[in-house]
């Protein structure tokens, strides 16, 4: 009885193993070309080494008064490159697996002219990622076998130690020349970064170079959010800090004397002044613009945790330590901002939507008010961080406008003044 | 794996000409009814069908137009492809500050920036100041299209966000003409994210 019953297992066992092997071969057929490629073939000979030396060799010179290439060198040297079959192999399992999923049905796009990078979903360390990138993400993570995660955490290493004394604070010459080192730093990074691509196309080959060859931007992204820890970001702060300190002060300095604007003050549209406590329109006297009316408004009291959601989103800068993060923070920051507006007028049926359009001159005043509450130091730190590494693509897209609209909000601090304000007050009496 | 080519357009003018309406009227059909009541129309894209079965991705970015935000601007144009300028045909100042916006586009901005002018509010012919003769003999002389529009009727929205997507893909093939890509003497796989679309690497094969 017992035979006939693993009998009966084995039949079913080698059935399901033909179907696997058929299904590896048409797998393998379809792909025929990625798998056979030269690069491919270079991770067979397991000699990817070789490669990662001769990119360094090209970029040595690029980089001579840096000391991350040569320690990056080394690190390739000293490597043992058996703890990393697994991990390679894995990709081609992993993009197998894929090749067989059932097409899930997507969920519907977003209403909204505003997408956000791919990187900022969470990661799991398994089959089950959602994609090839987030699939790599779980990879990096394991720095003693993975070489692309040791030449991550060696860069970091020798980064800090090149700009940084123990208790993390810059080095004196670093703090002689910030505007020179400001640029060497960052070029350091986008060095490194373009480097760890290279390496994936030899480290990995087949299937991530492919996907490298097609969605450069996309891998490129990647590579920047692993490269980024607190400590790197933390330097990069300090040196933004210090090469353009007259201008940091001041920002400073008037944050703390014009806390207390309202947004009356800032010139912001009645509909968006979230701050007066009973705003409520009545649209039979209509005018908002006139004198009587913004003198009533001047009389009411002011909620000073208007924007509250966005002035806390916002301060979320200070805790996502890189450029993509920290960019997915201004976005956010832009969709609250306009929650905020819905749920104030939630109840109110006098308010149609035509009258809730935000424009340009409005969004721009609405984020100065939520910069001037947030008071977040360094904050054209932040903004600098994610245009020298955004690429140009997502800058020129919606979500350059938020960061460009935030940097503009910078300079409107930097250059506040009573004068400002009071020809902001003139301008609202006239009734914009 | 050709992507939808994306341009940068940047919308300026004088506050109260209608710059906002108009954005928001050629892009009227990407908003949907949904809960987000409140609506950003300072940002947004919408893909142009050019003649050919050209596809292009237009970021029209709207700018503040009141006078305390000019000097703001130059934030906002920096990496523009093009630049549709409106004033109002029934303000004659609106007009002067379009000349000023072109002088400073042409002192500052990208040198291949393409320029559409809209004479907006073109439903109100008849309290015109600005003759449609001496706008669109302005236009030519700086090379640019010119459009009378109206934000309420629709009349030449369509048109004139037509013309800059045109201006500005062939201005895109002209260089991509005059710049080939270098092909890569080392051969083997090279990664390349340049600042426009990322580059394809070129493909092997190895040395």
């Amino acid at each position: 009885m017992g035979q006939k019953s693993s009998q009966a297992k084995d039949k079913v066992k080698q059935e399901y193993l033909k179907i696997i092997n058929s299904k590896k071969k048409d797998y393998y057929k379809k792909n025929e070309e990625i798998l056979n490629s030269s690069d491919f073939k270079v991770i067979s000979q397991q000699n990817w080494k070789d490669y990662m030396q001769q990119e360094i060799e090209l970029i040595k010179d690029k980089y001579s008064r840096s000391s991350w290439p040569l320690d990056i060198l080394s690190l390739v040297n000293q490597w043992n490159t058996v703890k990393d079959y697994k991990w390679r192999s894995n990709v081609l399992w992993y993009d197998y697996l894929q090749s067989y999923k059932v097409n899930t049905a997507q969920d519907p796009t977003p209403v909204t002219t505003i997408s956000v990078s791919q990187v900022t979903s969470q990661y799991t360390n398994s089959f089950e990622a959602q994609s090839l990138i987030e699939f790599l993400h779980g990879h990096f993570q394991n720095p003693n076998e993975h070489f692309i995660a040791a030449m991550i955490g060696r860069f970091n290493s020798s980064f800090l130690q090149e700009y940084c004394l123990e208790n993390n604070e810059l080095k004196g010459n670093v703090q002689t020349v910030p505007k020179v080192y400001s640029e060497k730093m960052c070029e350091d990074i986008k060095g490194f970064v373009m480097l760890t691509l290279q390496a994936m196309i030899h480290y990995y080959g087949g299937v991530v170079a492919k996907t490298i060859e097609e969605k450069p931007g996309e891998m490129y992204d990647l590579m920047l959010e692993e490269v980024f820890t607190n400590s790197l970001q933390q330097s990069l702060l300090k040196v933004f800090h210090l090469a353009n300190k007259d201008k940091c002060d001041l920002y400073e300095e008037n944050l703390e004397k014009y806390s207390g604007l309202t947004c009356n003050d800032l010139g912001i549209h009645r509909y968006f002044q979230l701050d007066v406590e009973h705003n409520k329109p009545s649209k039979v006297q209509g005018n908002f613009g006139n004198a009587i009316y913004i003198e009533g408004i001047l009389n009411q009291p002011r909620n000073f945790k208007a924007y509250g959601k966005a002035v806390d989103k916002l301060r979320e800068l200070e805790n996502q330590f890189s450029p993509l993060k920290k960019l997915g923070v201004v976005i956010q920051t832009s969709r609250v901002l306009c929650e905020c507006v819905d749920e104030y007028w939630k109840d109110d049926t006098t308010v149609s939507k035509d009258d809730l359009v935000i424009s340009a001159d409005q969004i721009l005043s609405i984020f100065l008010y939520i910069v001037i509450k947030a008071k977040i130091p360094d904050l054209s730190g932040h903004v600098q961080m994610i245009c020298e590494f955004g690429r140009k693509i997502i800058q020129n897209g919606s979500m350059g406008y938020y960061v460009t609209t935030l940097e503009a909000c910078v300079e409107q601090v930097e250059t506040m003044s009573p004068e400002l304000l009071m020809k902001i007050k003139e301008y609202s009496l006239k009734g914009y | 794996m050709d992507s939808v080519k994306e341009f940068k357009i940047v919308t300026l003018g004088e506050g109260r000409v209608g710059k906002t309406s108009l954005t928001l009227k050629f892009a009227r059909n990407e908003f949907h009814d949904n809960e987000i009541s409140t609506v950003q129309a300072n940002f947004i894209q919408k893909d142009v069908q050019l003649d050919g079965g050209i596809q292009v991705r237009l970021n029209i970015w709207d700018t503040a137009g009141q006078e305390r935000f000019r000097a703001l601007a130059p934030n906002y144009y920096r990496q523009a492809n093009g630049a549709v300028i409106a004033y109002d045909i029934t303000d004659a100042g609106s007009f002067n500050k379009v000349k000023a916006w072109v002088k400073e586009l042409q002192s500052q901005a990208d040198k291949d920036i393409s320029i559409v002018i809209a004479g907006n509010k073109c439903d109100r012919e008849s309290e015109r100041q600005i003759s449609a003769q001496d706008a669109i003999d302005y236009a030519n002389s700086i090379n640019a299209a010119h459009f009378n529009s109206s934000a309420k009727s629709g009349k030449g929205v369509n048109e004139l966000y037509t013309e800059i997507a045109r201006r500005v893909y062939a201005v895109h093939q002209k260089n991509a003409k005059a710049n080939p890509q270098l092909s890569n003497s080392r051969g083997g796989r090279r990664v390349r994210v340049t600042n426009d679309e990322p580059q394809k690497p070129k493909n092997k094969n190895c040395c």
